[in-house]
């Protein structure tokens, strides 16, 4: 009872409240007894406790929304907890070996990602398409079908193009040279009329250009030996033959075309020169020596054209991988006398030819081991401005360049036959130059 | 804390926090329905009281992982409630007020909202002087100040200690069992009126 009033009252809402513990209440309750003041506002108090216990309570709301959204979070936790696990039981311990082996992996994957983004770039299906569709040609050119096998003894050229042993078999397509001529005289006859027309249709020169190239080996067989005077003589025979088909489907004023620089310039030129000359007789009382070695383009008005149309859309795409294929194999077979015509009637012809900075380097060789150092040299400055070939093209005029003093220092007569030989042969890369 | 569950709330949340989707729902329940009270005699609009304690453990749900665990679950809880209700309770008198003054019925000329309470407090007193005791106690409580009302209901209803609700509401705890007394003796005047009332009409 040792409370005053102040005291008392202070603890009598902890008292309602059931705050105080039994001691504590007992002693309170025990001066609000004995207080009339106290005991009032006890009284009041407890009053209003019972009245504060009538509130009704009233039904919350069903929280789906909130239970939902509990179930999320939890199970995103729970996913996190499991993903962290992982996470750390895949780095088990912090020690050495395992660091660089999940190095390595992510070098790969950031290796193959890149690849990917690669793959799916349009240029890749593009380039992947345009592989396809020139592998489907070559493989449906009848030489190539019909022929298999074929020496690849000759360590000359890269070891995929000894690979395809077929096209070395290639050479003899004696159909297709036939089939060509009567082309070949018409080109003559234009070429005559019409020297000064450097550009006309496009698409009517290619064929007919690739087909002069590939008329060129013909010549070579039959001359059979590896010089100059063979490419001179073996299109005289042709010519003749060509003559007599193409006077037949030729109209004289439709001998319309234009000069096409041929594979090899110095005849080329003569051919010029003596078409000028023939100019006013009819086309077909003029025979063309040069003719293998000139194209034109017919007119689409020729009545041949017709004749002519298909070969050139379906081999067009196809007949410059074809020479180089043919030069391919004749080099590696060990025939670069042969081989180096084709090539660079090739890349007269087809300047734009994906492979052209590699034929470069194959023509090259070829020269090389002719001994024509120097038309080797001038090539495999050209190639060199490729970036594709350009470490070979280094690599190899290194090697003409040594073989090219080892020549000078040899003697009066070795250079002068080497110098012989350029003065004939300086000529086609410039003029071939001329078509880029 | 609900008897059949003796883990306590902290241990709930902790549970929670580590995917345990069933110890919210078990917090929830014990939550629910004096939170709901809480906020419907703060706010005294049920539906938007329905919204609020939605509210209210959605952002128990976000912020769960920030709790720390310094005070109470229910100390952190009542705060967002609180917190919730003060904000809208403050936007719901802005609204009163635009419409006490404006023509509370479809006839422009009509009646304001403001000239219909005044003329209905004499009307209104006597409904709930001859209503029962339970809506006396209801309008009693809601018409407590607001600073006894939220102690007033957290210790009735959620039976919050008074030192939590001091720190909730953020004064002493002493002041807090004033406002607790205050409201008890104003509750103790309702239900002496309503005693009058009923000892007359006897």
């Amino acid at each position: 009872m040792s409370l005053d009033c102040e005291a008392c009252d202070a603890l009598l809402i902890d008292l309602v409240e059931r705050e105080l513990d039994e001691t504590r209440s007992a002693e309170v309750r025990a001066h609000a007894e004995s207080c009339e003041s106290c005991g009032r506002s006890l009284a009041r108090l407890e009053t209003g406790r019972r009245a504060a216990r009538e509130l009704v309570r009233a039904e919350p709301p069903r929280l789906d929304a909130v239970m939902a959204a509990a179930r999320a979070r939890a199970a995103e936790i729970r996913a996190a907890a499991v993903a962290e696990q992982a996470r750390t039981e895949s780095v088990p311990t912090p020690e050495a070996p395992t660091t660089p082996t999940q190095k390595e992996e992510s070098w790969i994957d950031t290796a193959l990602r890149w690849l990917g983004t690669w793959a799916t770039r349009p240029q890749v299906a593009m380039a992947a398409l345009l592989v396809l569709m020139v592998g489907i040609g070559v493989f449906n050119l009848p030489q190539f079908r019909s022929r298999e096998g074929g020496d690849s003894d000759g360590a000359l050229v890269e070891p995929d193009v000894r690979a395809e042993a077929a096209p070395s078999a290639l050479d003899p397509a004696d159909p297709l040279d036939l089939a060509v001529d009567p082309r070949t005289q018409r080109v003559a006859l234009g070429g005559a009329d019409h020297a000064e027309e450097t550009t006309d249709l496009a698409h009517d020169e290619r064929p007919t250009t690739t087909i002069a190239t590939l008329e060129e080996p013909s010549a070579e067989r039959q001359g059979a030996t590896t010089t100059h005077e063979a490419e001179h003589e073996a299109p005289a025979e042709l010519d003749s033959l060509a003559q007599e088909l193409a006077v037949a489907d030729i109209a004289p004023s439709d001998g319309v075309g234009r000069v096409e620089d041929g594979p090899l310039p110095e005849v080329a030129t003569s051919a010029a020169e003596q078409a000028a000359v023939v100019l006013a007789p009819t086309p077909p009382t003029a025979p063309a020596p040069s003719a293998p070695h000139v194209a034109t383009t017919p007119r689409p008005t020729a009545p041949s054209y017709d004749e002519v149309e298909p070969p050139s859309t379906s081999v067009t795409g196809v007949l410059p991988a074809a020479i180089h294929r043919q030069a391919q194999a004749l080099a590696s077979a060990g025939h670069c006398d042969q081989a180096v015509p084709r090539y660079r009637s090739l890349l007269a012809a087809h300047p734009d030819y994906a492979e052209a900075p590699r034929a470069m380097i194959e023509l090259a060789e070829c020269d090389r081991r002719l001994g024509r150092l120097d038309d080797a040299e001038r090539w495999l400055a050209r190639a060199e401005s490729f970036p594709s070939v350009s470490a070979d093209a280094r690599r190899l005029r290194t090697r003409v360049a040594a073989e090219q003093r080892a020549v000078d220092r040899a003697g009066a007569s070795s250079s002068s036959g080497s110098s012989e030989t350029r003065g004939a042969v300086a000529p086609p890369p410039d003029t071939a130059a001329s078509a880029y | 804390m609900d008897p059949r569950d003796p883990a306590s709330d902290e241990t709930l949340l902790r549970k929670f926090l580590e995917g345990d989707a069933e110890a919210f729902e078990t917090l929830v329940r014990r939550f629910e329905r004096p939170l709901f009270n809480f906020i419907l005699r703060s706010v005294r609009d049920p539906d938007r009281s329905e919204e609020l304690l939605q509210e209210v453990f959605l952002r128990v749900i976000q912020r769960a992982a920030e709790f720390q665990g310094g005070s109470k679950v229910s100390t952190w809880i009542y705060t967002i409630a609180r917190n919730l209700c003060i904000d809208t309770s403050r936007k719901m008198v802005f609204r009163r007020h635009r419409s006490l003054d404006a023509p509370s019925g479809d006839d422009p000329e009509g009646p304001t909202m403001m000239d219909r309470v005044v003329a209905s407090t004499p009307l209104a007193d006597r409904e709930v002087i001859g209503g029962d005791l339970k809506e006396r106690i209801a309008r009693a409580v809601e018409e407590l100040p607001e600073e006894q009302r939220e102690v007033f209901l957290m210790r009735e209803l959620q039976d919050l200690a008074f030192k939590d609700i001091a720190e909730i509401v953020g004064v002493p705890e002493n002041t807090v069992k004033s406002r607790m007394r205050y409201a008890l003796e104003r509750l103790q005047r309702a239900l002496a009126e309503y005693e009058d009332y009923a000892r007359e009409i006897r």
